[in-house]
């Protein structure tokens, strides 16, 4: 699927122009302006029915080492591994990124992550033809960002790879990197959960 | 013999929750005994991961005790690492911050991107995306027009 402008978006699949990121735990919009901090989420109070985001998703590698990592704030979203997708090139992250930090081989993290039914896929061309386009909403947020005297982020290959599958296909994604968000006000149509 | 792990209660020190004998048809297929799965506290729509261990065993998992384990594994060879390093070096292990591989991921990929981030190409700049349909004047108002579905007919 492409996010050609004059079909308009899918619903309930392809977010608008400017979708805003989501909070994982409430799913509701984070009311986040410009380059400001996202504000800390509360935690949901006990019997209360999760409201994250749901598989689906286009999984970053961020968040894989954080629930790699027993990071608190993926422990009520593990429900969202089985069926996302992790493009291969972030597996590769996972796995160096493991290996660096604690020694354990690529073949001891990848069948746990297939146990739990994340869906490793080698990036499409038709995703990679975002990545111009990703750039230049990047080159364009940056350049913003520098007018108002602020600090911007940039994308990797590895963020334009996420993000240009995640156009490609309608998924939202989740990661932990808050830069992602601030360029929806570039016209980057992708949801954005952040753990 | 099959062995069921479903949870840390049952290994390494497995007592024996219930027993019984099953068949392995022409084509190599068995069927569990619900009473076997019942007792292995293992619900219907369960998904377990099967493998065989040293002694011949065959071992069905919950990947969350995959996970759990490999979590484990990892806190243990990151534990162990920084105590070399530390040592090595001088420092009190004790005193060693964990650090986050996510965060760190994350710190590689903006330098990786800050080296990357060319300026050939300005912001402004045409960029051909008849692909993905995203806007020719990036970040300008006619961009996201034109995203929006309201650009020029």
């Amino acid at each position: 699927m492409s996010n050609d402008p004059t079909s308009g978006p899918v619903p309930g699949l392809v977010p608008g122009p400017g979708a805003p990121a989501v909070s994982p735990r409430t799913g509701v919009p984070e009311q986040q302006q410009g380059n400001d901090p996202v504000p800390a989420l509360p935690a949901p109070s006990e019997g209360q029915e999760f409201a994250g985001p749901r598989a689906p998703l286009v999984l970053d590698a961020s968040f894989v080492l954080a629930v790699l990592q027993r990071d608190p704030r993926t422990t009520e979203l593990l429900d969202c591994l089985p069926g996302s997708v992790l493009l291969s090139v972030n597996l590769g992250e996972v796995f160096y990124k493991v290996y660096e930090k604690s020694g354990l081989a690529p073949t001891q993290v990848e069948p746990v992550l297939r146990a739990f039914g994340v869906d490793l896929v080698d990036l499409p061309a038709a995703a990679a033809r975002h990545f111009p386009a990703l750039r230049a909403i990047d080159r364009a947020a940056r350049t913003s960002a520098k007018a108002a005297g602020a600090k911007a982020g940039n994308l990797s290959l590895a963020d334009v790879s996420v993000l240009g599958y995640a156009r490609e296909t309608g998924l939202p994604v989740l990661t932990g990197d808050r830069h992602w968000t601030n360029l929806r006000d570039h016209g980057l149509d992708v949801v954005v959960h952040l753990y | 013999m099959l062995v069921f792990i479903h949870t840390w209660t049952y290994y390494p020190h497995m007592t024996e929750l219930a027993r019984e004998s099953l068949q392995v048809d022409r084509l190599r297929r068995t069927t569990i005994p619900r009473d076997i799965l019942t007792a292995a506290g293992i619900p219907p729509g369960s998904v377990l991961v099967a493998h065989v261990d040293e002694r011949g065993r065959i071992v069905l998992e919950s990947p969350q005790l995959l996970l759990e384990q490999l979590q484990d594994a990892i806190a243990a060879g990151i534990a162990a690492r920084a105590t070399s390093d530390a040592t090595a070096e001088g420092r009190d292990p004790a005193q060693e911050p964990a650090g986050s591989m996510a965060e760190e991921l994350l710190t590689e990929r903006a330098a990786e991107a800050l080296a990357e981030a060319d300026d050939d190409n300005p912001a402004g700049s045409p960029v051909d995306d008849s692909a993905g349909g995203l806007p020719r004047d990036p970040g300008g108002a006619s961009a996201r027009a034109e995203v929006n579905g309201d650009g020029p007919a």
